[in-house]
């Protein structure tokens, strides 16, 4: 509870943090802020060309179904990407002055999560302008998931933040586990498939739907590609499972930012 | 915690890991999970005390004594082993100012991150931004980006932050060293401002006359424990007392080396009772006294002989610059003969902007040089890699003491010389 107050207090030097990955994120580039909205047009388009020109696959409108996913994915990804190394980057402030630690996996998750909600403008746009459509009632179970969301990255963040000022080496190997965990969840394919192949073994499927992403995924694709209200068990999975891990990384953050300062 | 504390510290144990090969440390750490070589160093043990509501108290002590860490653990940068410690009220840090400055941004900006850093509001930070501007009296500046700001106005934006977020408890790290004299003067003035406001200040200072210019009270901390505490004429007294016999290199002979055994013997004491000068000075031989006083540079006086002032270039890169440096009337006597203050010969070539081009030290005077007499020491330089030929630069010599806490100068010669 005093955490929580005192990062309450901190708030503000949270929002200059979130304003300055923001606008610093492409600082120098003659488009600037616009880049936001340029990079995921121009990745769609590169999977509309490679998806439904050269390889084609069985799912209708690829390129839709796997965007929708993929912008989120991409949310989650920043976790292990570039959240790993905010408390790292800190360094100076870190080691010379004091305020809550928790600032900076926070400032960090609200940056890479106002830069999805950007990214979904995106989305809409070509949802709508393709003519593809969207369900405004199932449009509206996007926020709770979206909230759910940003609790799984966050305490996904505060992990890895932490481990890798302990272990430099981590900051590598979550690299490859980015990947690894990208192709372990239904981003590219879908949640048949998997269940089509996993037919007979009911157990891997167990240990498959553990996955804190998956439920996640999928709800959005349930709502953005198949325009339909989640199920309320992806739902409940997915909040269960995102509370867990954000009370992991949580406490394990809490627990190990003592040290910080020293281990520098 | 009692209600008339500000800070109060029980039994505060520290001790950090010194890696002995930072080289191999992320090798090691790979292969060998848990068997890092490290060396455990006990920087505090067992450090109690309460500071009062309102109350400037100095932290003195040598080198890697304590004194840092202690100030860090009362700022929650880091964690003690054991003990605790409880403040109450806002907490501003002067231990290293500018730290999360941005340099792209501007000093507006950096106002605004750095003030959030102190657990500001937006409010209160607007609230406080005209006077923050004000005292840093950078005021055209203030919406250039950081970078273009030279180290001083950098310092005096971060001060000007720090020290106007209204804080309960001020911590201070030797930071006074602020910009220029005028700006120093007005840090000194805002510090006094604040104590009497009543906030509570703690300084770690090297400087004595800071200490004893603003300190009720202090605590003399050694080898991670505190050493003596009390009103501050007397602990700094028996700190150079100490510090002294540790120069002079003699043992604290008396009862186990308790500091208040070793008599500190002052200059009063010297000049006022002369008939003890003898017993005195055996004391301070045998080494349970130690003579504190202020070197008598006044009388001396030092002559730079240079015989022309332009200089020949060709005759400067064979041979150097070289000059001969004459000093009078040393009358030190009692500090050269047995070293206690080390005194030595500083030179510097500046050029026109007063930037430092080359500087050093002679430390080879020879001891004692008394009333009327001189010595000559001869000076080469080499400052063809550093000074564009044929422009103006100026020489300084000076001779310097080296105290316990500052450098004492005297005898200053300054020449300018077109090399």
């Amino acid at each position: 509870m005093k955490r929580l107050k005192e990062i309450w207090e901190y708030r503000e030097m949270i929002i200059s943090l979130v304003q300055r990955e923001l606008r610093g994120r492409y600082k120098g580039s003659a488009l600037g802020f616009l880049w936001t909205f340029i990079n995921p047009l121009l990745q769609l388009l590169v999977y509309t060309l490679v998806f439904s020109v050269i390889m084609r696959s069985g799912i209708e409108k690829y390129y839709i179904f796997l965007f929708v996913a993929l912008v989120p994915w991409l949310f989650l990804n920043s976790a292990l990407i570039g959240g790993a190394n905010c408390v790292t980057l800190s360094k100076d402030m870190v080691k010379k002055i004091y305020f809550p630690r928790d600032v900076l996996p926070i400032a960090f998750t609200t940056a890479s999560f106002v830069n999805m909600l950007l990214t979904f403008l995106v989305v809409f746009a070509v949802l709508l302008v393709t003519g593809y459509g969207l369900n405004p009632v199932a449009l509206l179970y996007l926020i709770p998931l979206m909230a759910v969301e940003y609790l799984l990255v966050l305490g996904i963040t505060f992990l890895t933040s932490a481990l890798s000022v302990y272990f430099i080496d981590l900051r590598y190997i979550f690299t490859i586990l980015a990947m690894a965990w990208q192709f372990l969840t239904p981003v590219m394919y879908s949640q048949d498939m998997v269940e089509g192949a996993l037919k007979n073994h009911p157990n891997l499927m167990t240990i498959w739907n553990l996955n804190p992403a998956t439920p996640m995924i999928n709800a959005y694709r349930q709502i953005l590609y198949y325009k339909q209200i989640p199920d309320l068990t992806t739902l409940t999975s997915a909040l269960v499972l995102g509370i867990i891990v954000f009370l992991i990384g949580w406490f394990t953050f809490g627990r190990m930012q003592r040290g910080f300062a020293e281990e520098f | 915690m009692k209600p008339e504390n500000a800070i109060e510290v029980k039994d505060l144990y520290k001790m950090f890991k010194v890696y002995q090969d930072k080289g191999t440390q992320l090798k090691e750490r790979l292969l060998f999970w848990r068997r890092n070589r490290y060396e455990k160093r006990q920087v505090l043990e067992g450090v109690s005390f309460e500071i009062k509501k309102g109350e400037t108290v100095g932290l003195i002590g040598y080198n890697g004594c304590g004194k840092s860490t202690t100030l860090k653990l009362l700022s929650k940068i880091i964690y003690p082993d054991s003990g605790n410690i409880a403040l109450t009220g806002r907490i501003s840090c002067l231990i290293e100012l500018g730290a999360g400055f941005h340099p792209d941004m501007s000093g507006r900006e950096n106002i605004y991150i750095n003030a959030a850093i102190f657990g500001l509001g937006r409010k209160e930070i607007e609230r406080r931004m005209p006077d923050i501007i004000a005292f840093s009296e950078l005021e055209p500046f203030i919406d250039n980006p950081v970078r273009t700001y030279s180290s001083g106005m950098y310092m005096r934006l971060a001060f000007s932050v720090a020290i106007n977020v209204d804080a309960d408890i001020l911590l201070i790290d030797e930071i006074l060293a602020v910009g220029d004299a005028a700006f120093q003067e007005k840090c000194f003035a805002r510090l006094k401002e604040i104590h009497e406001s009543g906030a509570t200040i703690l300084i770690v200072s090297h400087s004595r006359e800071q200490i004893e210019d603003f300190c009720d009270r202090c605590i003399w901390i050694d080898q991670g424990k505190i050493r003596m505490e009390g009103e501050t004429a007397k602990v700094t007294e028996a700190y150079m007392g100490q510090a002294l016999a540790k120069i002079s290199g003699k043992k604290e002979t008396s009862a186990k080396g308790e500091a208040g055994d070793l008599q500190a013997i002052t200059e009063d004491a010297f000049e006022k009772i002369p008939e003890d000068r003898e017993a005195l000075l055996a004391r301070i031989e045998s080494g349970t006294a130690a003579y504190f006083a202020q070197p008598q540079l006044d009388a001396c006086h030092i002559e730079l002989e240079l015989d022309e002032k332009q200089i020949n270039r060709d005759k400067l890169k064979t041979d150097g610059f070289a000059f001969p440096v004459t000093i009078h009337n040393l009358g030190t006597e009692l500090l050269t003969s047995r070293r206690r203050y080390p005194i030595f010969l500083s030179y510097r070539i500046e050029d026109a902007f007063g930037n430092m081009l080359i500087d050093g030290r002679r430390t080879d005077l020879n001891g004692f040089i008394g009333e009327g007499e001189s010595e000559t020491l001869e000076f080469r330089i080499d400052p063809t890699n550093v000074c564009a030929e044929g422009k103006e630069y100026q020489l300084t010599i000076s001779l310097v003491a080296e105290r316990l806490f500052w450098f004492d100068q005297a005898g200053q010669n300054m020449v300018k010389v077109a090399l």
